[in-house]
């Protein structure tokens, strides 16, 4: 059975009115790498935050590994949160040792293998203040791999970087998957890099999952289809198959008919009336991803 | 706890600001001293063991003599006020870069980062006193015609004393330090207490509330009456300046615990 990683509960926060997490509920299974997506001020942050202990939910129930938080469950999470927090007078392995000694780690070795891991010199005098965003955000990433955590959490961690950056980014948290089986939860606007990583995605609008949805079932979404309302389609389900040899297709409510194999409107709409089924509609369906996330996202009018 | 303690400690020791307060306490102090070199050279002064008045002191008016003069009413009040100017920076740091955010969610991590910061405290509180009677006797020894050394007994005394004050005064900033996650309101709290600015007002409110015995147990007070401890207000200022740290740090640690950071 897989093991579930995180479980979110009715998490609710309240700032005096404003509700910035309302009633959230969520499931991450052991290995995903979960895309969290929304708006501005959806409540992402938020959730994140509250995951990781930085703030306390007004009620709900966060579970992290099965079980309550505890001082385990909170060794085994890592974080980078909005901004990488770095002391910008210290040097990157300065850094990452004050964090390692913070938690007990006892080794340069550990150190110097997560900066070669995020392409970061260890030996480098050069001090924080002085990197650009996208090597600041790859030391945060480093300083939330310290102590080999199992969930990896990750709040905008390409934002601002420039494309090579992003691609960096996207490597580090492929890599950490792939080979540690580390699940990891990432937040972003970038949807088209999103979708280059995730397996699994859940969709935040006002405080709220809309939607949780697997890559594999997101793909299936926003295949092209063509889409026709009939006023029987259990009559016409099998003229299609049997004379334009449709295999592909799902029939929805309202006698509505999406068929997903490569077949024109015309010979679709004449095989029907030919054979006595009314077509009221026909159409084709485009749907990318950007514009699936919008709509379920609230960008645009669904 | 321990490693949060050894990690704090490491910044410390990293930071180049720790460093730079130091020496800008060595040098005021040394100052203080050479200034008292002058004076017994170029007139005539008559010597003094204790403070006529409250308050800092590069004084030429009057020639100090001994090593617990020289650092009661000289190394104290500069090395509270520079380093504990430096200790609200420290303190601020850790929530404007937001590295609170790595070690806050750590195992007890929000009771320990404040746990951590009275160590610090301590431990720089601990080299100041160092500094204070290490400087004070080579170069009273030196420069000081006359140089008194109390005994043992005293300078452990004055040693204690300055040091709980100092701690209490350390505890005040961290609590204030992490309320407001500012520096700035640190730092004017610190120049308020260690140059006995505040006592005034604090004086007036007590009197005005017709609670006037008060004024004398206030923090500021204490400091501005740190050079004139007497014997018999010993245990009287070690017990409330212990009072303090552990009410502001029990402050500080409800509100950390508490709050959303």
């Amino acid at each position: 059975m897989e093991e579930n990683v995180l479980e979110l509960y009715d998490l609710c926060k309240t700032y005096k009115d404003t509700k910035a997490v309302s009633h959230l509920n969520m499931n991450i299974k052991k290995g995903d790498i979960y895309g969290f997506i929304g708006k501005n001020g959806a409540g992402k942050s938020t959730t994140l935050k509250m995951i990781t202990g930085l703030i306390f939910p007004t009620s709900g129930e966060v579970k992290l590994f099965g079980e309550e938080r505890n001082a385990l469950t909170s060794r085994r999470i890592g974080s980078l949160i909005e901004t990488a927090g770095l002391y910008p007078n210290l040097s990157a392995y300065d850094n990452m040792e004050l964090k390692a000694i913070a938690m007990g780690i006892d080794s340069k070795n550990k150190i110097n293998e997560l900066l070669s891991l995020v392409r970061l010199d260890a030996k480098s005098k050069k001090v924080v203040k002085k990197f650009s965003l996208g090597m600041k955000q790859r030391l945060g990433i480093a300083l939330a791999l310290l102590g080999n955590p199992d969930l990896l959490i990750l709040d905008e961690p390409i934002n601002g970087l420039d494309p090579e950056g992003i691609r960096e980014v996207r490597e580090i948290i492929q890599y950490l998957n792939d080979t540690k089986k580390m699940t990891i939860i990432i937040s972003s606007h970038i949807l088209g890099e999103l979708s280059k990583i995730a397996t699994k995605y859940g969709i935040i609008r006002d405080g709220h999952v809309v939607e949780e949805i697997t890559a594999k079932e997101l793909d299936k979404r926003c295949r092209n289809y063509l889409s026709l309302k009939v006023n029987q389609a259990e009559k016409a389900i099998p003229l299609l198959e049997k004379n334009l040899n449709i295999k592909d297709y799902t029939v929805h409510e309202n006698n509505e008919i999406w068929i997903y194999d490569n077949v024109k409107s015309s010979d679709v709409s004449m095989q029907l009336a030919q054979n006595g089924v009314e077509v009221n509609q026909i159409y084709y369906q485009k749907q990318d991803l950007e514009s699936y996330f919008l709509k379920k996202c609230g960008g645009e009018q669904s | 706890m321990i490693n949060m303690i050894k990690s704090d400690i490491k910044r410390l020791l990293k930071s180049k600001g720790f460093w730079f307060s130091l020496v800008i306490f060595i040098f005021i102090y040394v100052i203080s001293i050479f200034m008292q070199t002058s004076a017994q050279e170029t007139g005539t002064f008559s010597p003094t063991n204790s403070a006529p008045e409250p308050g800092f002191y590069i004084s030429i008016d009057i020639v100090v003599k001994s090593l617990n003069s020289f650092a009661t009413m000289f190394g104290h009040s500069f090395g509270t006020l520079i380093l504990g100017i430096y200790l609200a920076i420290f303190v601020c740091n850790e929530y404007s870069s937001g590295y609170i955010k790595n070690v806050v969610t750590l195992p007890n991590g929000r009771l320990t980062i404040i746990i951590s910061k009275i160590v610090v405290a301590a431990f720089i509180d601990f080299i100041i006193i160092l500094l204070c009677y290490g400087i004070g006797l080579i170069l009273g020894h030196i420069l000081i015609d006359g140089f008194i050394v109390e005994s043992m007994d005293v300078l452990l005394k004055s040693s204690t004393v300055m040091f709980v004050m100092t701690l209490a005064l350390f505890s005040l900033i961290i609590v204030i330090t992490t309320v407001f996650r500012n520096k700035i309101a640190g730092i004017i709290l610190v120049l308020l207490i260690s140059s006995g600015m505040l006592q005034p007002f604090l004086t007036s409110l007590f009197d005005f509330i017709h609670l006037s015995f008060l004024s004398e147990y206030t923090l500021s007070s204490l400091f501005l009456n740190s050079a004139l401890v007497e014997e018999n207000n010993i245990i009287k200022v070690i017990f409330t300046s212990l009072c303090y740290v552990i009410v502001y740090n029990a402050i500080s640690i409800a509100i950390t615990q508490k709050r959303d950071i």
